[in-house]
């Protein structure tokens, strides 16, 4: 370390005599030019990508929350192909199959076998085993299966969601701040609307309305989550309407105009990427939200439809049947601790990218 | 923004005016009105006159109001007069140097000018033509002949983007050269406003104030313009460094002949680097004339006082100096009549109520003043 | 053109600092901030932090000090020695371009330095106070009145209905009578006593802030708590720092001093909230504020560089009358030769943490010694001059890793051999005159 230091500054030196000799030549040729001195050389500065992810994983939290996703998206998307025992919707037929058997005297005198299958060889609520590492639910279908397809739909879902909300937040937001006025009114106003719905009884009712309607129980979710995104947006927003009516003031945008681009440059390649941060930040943390609305949704059976699996439905079996919430730990327990980690986990690394991105608003 | 802080303020000068007795009424308010109607009959009469066929930018009777309050009907309750009624011309290769303090509408009226704030009323000539009245769209092509450098050098240059992507954008944008030798073109400003080349790949966080103010500099150069409106370019940068870039405009402006609008509040660069000097007070201005003349023989009060406090530094030699009393009134609420009254120190009865014209004294030197008005 | 990509590449990874550079660094950097944290707030014995003056005369002795900021770049020495004194009732100026470590220095000196990046980390400031004596649970020793034969004369204690309080004996209570001053307060035993507060713990500063000594910022706009009245604001300061002082003596104090700083109606500007002033009311408040409590050592940081010329005028001028009426010393922080030359009776000159020129202002007017203050007062146009501006080539360095040559010779037009060997040392020009360059080093010998 001490020698690499001192190689340096030999290195530095000589530049630097090389330097001075061009600079007394300008000066003497232009007897009054100001030479500027490059920049400051026994200063390395960090480049502002390190810099940036520095200050991320300077934080151990955000590191902890990196490793949580990664290790549940792993879980989800790579799970199935080497778990791959049993199917989403399989139901394990392996069980016992229980007869009822009745001897009946028919009319005509025969003693007659009447045999009812009680099980149907369905080996349900098993407790965990090799065959089923986490046991199995109430309709004999593997619960550690369905954690990875139903975290896929899970996250699939919020993703989208959140992708939808950003995008019509940020369209709306930045044509509220940018051009102000009358448009910035109106669709404030528009904003203060939508915040004031009560969003939970509407999907309810939207729920019922769908149904009704005889949309297929598959798309369900989507729509729903596509309505709740057409109901969020407004924070987002608003976020980005407050940061550009920041940054428009900023002299550096003045210069833009100055400089006659045109407005849509000056949007898109000025403004945006300047807020992008603050967007990703806020993305980052209604992820984490969304899984819970998709959770919620589902709970109330309004989401994702049995037999497929979401993390949602997967504890909504308790709502129906108090023994398994009293003696089958091993069916709800786990999509709940997912939920618990994917929260937690994004919200981690949204703090961690906040305080990266944006130095001046830690602490 | 500047604006808005002063709107809140109560001058010591109000508090100061409350205490003192009720001034008798002004009962020649026929009088007042007379002015008022030929004031406005001559700013109708002036935009009929062709432009100054010598000037770069003439400039006649520009205001800049703005708005702070209204009725729900949109109609303006209070406005803030930041530049209100002010008129100049600057000829090509020259530079016109702008003082005053905070809140005058120095900044403001830079701005207008070059039409970043839509104008309120008035003319703006610039190579013959009227721009007051163009589209965004037609000052687009505009732009590369009219340009600004300002005061803060952290926030006029965007963030994320490296010093080379900065200065090839106009290039690009305007079509100055083709797409080919955009790189070269870029690297020859640059080495003219003396930045190394290997700076084309930096992020502006790496620089010092001086050097980003050079970056600023440059930017402004790559549409070869021939007005630069330099907003306070050396105000926010040390002293040793105030002087490179100084240097730096001069050299500039003899090798492209450029005019520049050189607005600042430090008297001893305005006087360093202006051909002309404009002093500005509350949004109108008070004098107007060749800077020896302004230097040499001031004579509006507030220019008077406005020399005086530059601090000399030199230790033993005392100066009395004239010190103003009281603050700058607030620009949304100026005074009536000269707007200088409450803190001149030759305030009579009549500059409380009427506006002092704006005359020529002397070739070129213009003043509004009451007092040089009766001793001439 | 792939070449050309490959030598950028070379060229950036040089110019920027490796992970591993970067891990050693904050490795080291926390290891020294958590030991300096842990000298902050340890306790300490006041034997440890009191000392005695090198000259009496004086108010304040920096000598040596260091203050460093750990940053992930490096540690960048913000202070790198300095040393410099500030007589009774004087004005010392000290000047330098931004960065150049006189504001840390003022900080420094009031224990400001934001921890746990900022600190100090040698050297010593002594600061001579007119302290509060203690008794041993740390309260006030208050003076009695004495008679003639030199006893203490008692009084009898009154009860809440103003009658003599008498004990279960039925004899009246007597309690010995403290000495009041011309002002009506009770007076306490002081004692003239020498900190050092380089070494002194945080928590014993607030002996010290406020009471002997005292700041006014640049900004006035944000220096002020806007949700209280000025009043509110500048009778806190007197409550909490003159001993017996009551509501109706602090209003007094406060208006008094809002007089005292030229403010013209004292009671209005005490009734209003800081966002109804201007910046120039503001700053006189702020100064009002500082001299309160009649401190030793009034610190002015750029106190006129948020104002206005015409103002910045009116608060020069309201300093210089201040400084013939009130018994304490300034130090003034500017990066203004102007304002300095108008002010100082002694002038420091700083450049990249470190005194490069220092002695009264004349001859720092009229002989400056070192070339960076020559430069200096060159580059800035005054009113006078005519001739092309003489401008310092290059920027002021950034002080991490500076090499042990003269900070200076990279921009010096008079550099010689010996400025990139060692740093040179301060260098006697007159007795009172003393710069830090090699130049002068012939002449001493």
């Amino acid at each position: 370390m001490e020698e690499k230091k001192e190689l340096q500054i030999e290195e530095t030196s000589a530049e630097q005599t090389v330097e001075s000799g061009a600079m007394k030549q300008t000066s003497t040729m232009l007897s009054t030019e100001d030479t500027e001195t490059p920049l400051d050389k026994n200063v390395r500065l960090l480049s502002p990508t390190r810099m940036v992810l520095r200050r991320f994983f300077r934080s151990k939290l955000s590191i902890i929350g990196l490793i949580m996703l990664i290790s549940l998206f792993a879980f989800c998307w790579l799970g199935p192909v080497v778990y791959s025992q049993w199917g989403e919707i399989e139901t394990d037929r392996t069980g016992n199959i229980d007869y009822i058997a009745t001897v009946i005297v028919g009319a005509d005198g025969k003693e007659m076998v009447q045999m009812i299958v009680g099980n149907n060889g369905i080996n349900s609520l098993a407790d965990p085993s090799s065959a089923h590492l986490l046991g199995t639910d109430e309709k004999g279908m593997d619960v550690f299966t369905r954690l990875m397809y139903g975290g896929r739909l899970s996250l699939t879902i919020s993703f989208l969601s959140v992708f939808l909300t950003s995008a019509i937040g940020i369209v709306l937001g930045g044509l509220a701040g940018f051009y102000g006025g009358v448009v910035d009114g109106i669709i404030m106003r528009i904003c203060d609307i939508l915040i004031c719905l009560p969003t939970l009884p509407l999907m309810l009712i939207l729920g019922t309305v769908l149904e009704s309607n005889g949309v297929p129980s598959e798309s369900y979710i989507y729509l729903l989550m596509g309505l709740l995104s057409l109901f969020s947006w407004p924070g987002m927003a608003r976020l980005v309407r407050g940061q550009i009516l920041y940054l428009r003031e900023q002299e550096y945008m003045v210069a833009a105009e100055a400089m006659g681009y045109s407005t849509a440059r000056r949007i898109f390649k000025h403004l945006i990427p300047n807020i992008l941060p603050q967007i990703l930040v806020s993305m980052t943390m209604s992820l984490g939200s969304m899984i819970l609305y998709e959770s919620t949704l589902s709970y109330l059976n309004l989401g994702v439809k049995i037999p497929y699996a979401s993390w949602g439905t997967m504890i909504e079996v308790i709502s129906k049947r108090s023994d398994i919430l009293q003696n089958n730990f091993n069916v709800w327990g786990p999509p709940g601790i997912c939920i618990i980690i994917a929260v937690l986990g994004f919200n981690f690394i949204g703090d961690g990218l906040r305080d990266a991105l944006d130095p001046k608003q830690r602490r | 923004m500047e604006n808005k802080e002063l709107e809140t303020n109560i001058p010591e000068s109000e508090i100061a005016a409350d205490a003192a007795v009720e001034t008798p009424a002004f009962d020649d308010a026929a009088q007042k009105e007379k002015e008022e109607q030929a004031r406005e009959a001559k700013i109708a009469a002036d935009k009929l006159l062709p432009p100054d066929p010598d000037a770069l930018l003439e400039v006649r009777h520009l205001k800049k109001h703005f708005i702070l309050k209204k009725t729900l009907m949109g109609k303006p309750l209070s406005t803030l007069k930041a530049v209100d009624d002010v008129s100049f011309t600057v000829k090509s290769g020259e530079t016109l140097g702008i003082v005053g303090e905070s809140g005058c509408g120095k900044t403001t009226m830079g701005r207008t000018i070059l039409k970043l704030h839509q104008p309120t009323d008035g003319q703006i000539f610039f190579e013959g033509k009227d721009i007051a009245g163009y589209s965004p769209k037609e000052m687009r092509a505009l732009r590369t002949k009219m340009q600004i450098v300002f005061q803060d050098p952290y926030s006029s240059l965007p963030p994320r983007s490296t010093v080379g992507g900065i200065l090839a954008e106009p290039v690009k944008v305007h079509n100055i050269v083709p797409k080919a030798e955009v790189k070269d073109y870029v690297l020859q400003i640059m080495e003219q406003c003396g930045l190394r080349d290997y700076y084309y790949e930096r992020y502006p966080h790496e620089f010092s104030g001086g050097q980003r103010q050079r970056i600023c500099i440059a930017r402004a150069l790559t549409v070869d313009p021939k007005l630069v409106v330099c907003d306070e370019p050396v105000s926010a940068l040390d002293v040793s460094i105030q002087a490179q870039i100084i240097n730096l405009l001069k050299k500039i402006q003899e090798e492209r002949n450029l005019t520049y609008l050189f607005i600042s509040h430090d008297l001893s660069v305005v006087k360093y680097i202006s051909d002309k000097i404009g002093v500005m007070y509350l949004g109108s201005m008070v004098e107007f004339g060749e800077k020896d003349e302004i230097f040499d023989n001031p004579m509006h009060p507030y220019t008077n006082a406005l020399f005086s406090a530059v601090p000399n530094p030199n230790p033993d030699e005392k100066v009395q100096r004239i010190i103003l009393k009281g603050d700058i009134p607030s620009p949304a609420n100026p005074p009536m009549g000269c707007k200088f009254h409450t803190r001149c120190p030759r305030a009579m009865e009549i500059c409380k109520h009427i506006a002092p014209e704006y005359k020529e004294y002397g070739k070129g030197h213009f003043v509004a003043c009451h007092a040089c008005e009766q001793e001439s | 053109m792939s070449e050309n990509k490959k030598q950028e590449k070379k060229t950036t990874s040089k110019h920027y600092l490796s992970g591993k550079e970067v891990r050693a660094i904050a490795k080291a950097n926390a290891k020294e901030m958590r030991r300096l944290e842990k000298a902050k707030t340890r306790k300490a014995d006041p034997s440890e932090y009191t000392t005695t003056m090198k000259d009496e005369n004086n108010v304040l002795e920096v000598e040596n000090l260091h203050s460093y900021f750990f940053t992930d770049q490096g540690v960048v020495k913000a202070v790198n020695g300095v040393s410099f004194n500030i007589p009774l009732n004087s004005t010392v100026g000290v000047v330098g371009e931004s960065g150049c470590g006189k504001s840390v220095t003022s900080m420094s000196v009031m224990r400001l330095l934001q921890g746990p990046s900022g600190q100090i980390v040698e050297g010593s400031i002594r600061f001579k106070a007119l302290d509060y004596k203690r008794d041993e649970k740390g309260k006030f020793i208050p003076v009695y009145e004495k008679d003639e034969d030199g006893n203490i004369v008692y009084e009898p204690v009154l009860n809440k209905k103003g009658e003599p309080k008498l004990d279960k004996a039925g004899n009246p209570v007597t309690a010995p009578k403290q000495l009041k001053d011309e002002r009506g307060l009770g007076v306490y035993e002081k004692e003239e006593k020498v900190f050092d507060i380089a070494k002194m713990p945080i928590r014993e500063m607030y002996r010290l802030r406020g009471r002997q000594m005292s700041m006014v910022f640049q900004e006035p706009m944000t220096s002020l708590n806007p949700v209280f009245t000025i009043g509110n604001q500048l009778d806190e300061v007197v409550l909490l720092h003159i001993p017996g002082a009551n509501k109706e003596f602090a209003k007094k104090r406060s208006l008094e001093m809002l007089t005292m700083v030229g403010i013209a109606m004292p009671e209005r500007v005490y009734a209003s909230y800081p966002h109804e002033l201007s910046g120039g009311m503001r700053q006189r408040v702020m100064i009002a504020m500082a001299l309160a409590c009649e401190p030793h050592l009034i610190i002015a940081d750029e106190p006129t560089t948020a104002l206005d010329v015409t103002i910045q005028a009116q608060v020069l001028d309201l300093f210089n009358d201040l400084k013939k009426k009130i018994n304490s010393s300034i130090l003034l922080i500017t990066h203004d030769l102007g304002v300095i030359a108008e002010m100082a009776d002694y002038v420091v000159v700083m450049y990249a943490g470190r005194v490069i020129e220092q002695g009264t202002a004349s001859e720092i007017f009229h002989h400056p010694c070192h070339p960076y203050t020559q430069g200096l007062q060159k580059s800035k146009p005054t009113m006078k001059s005519k001739d092309k501006l003489f401008s310092i080539p290059g920027n002021v360095p950034n002080p991490i890793n500076m090499p042990d040559t003269c900070y200076f010779k990279e921009r010096c037009s008079k550099c010689i051999g010996k400025c990139s060997e060692t740093y040179p040392g301060m260098i006697q020009v007159s007795p009172t005159h003393f710069v830090a360059c090699h130049l002068y080093e012939e002449k001493e010998d």
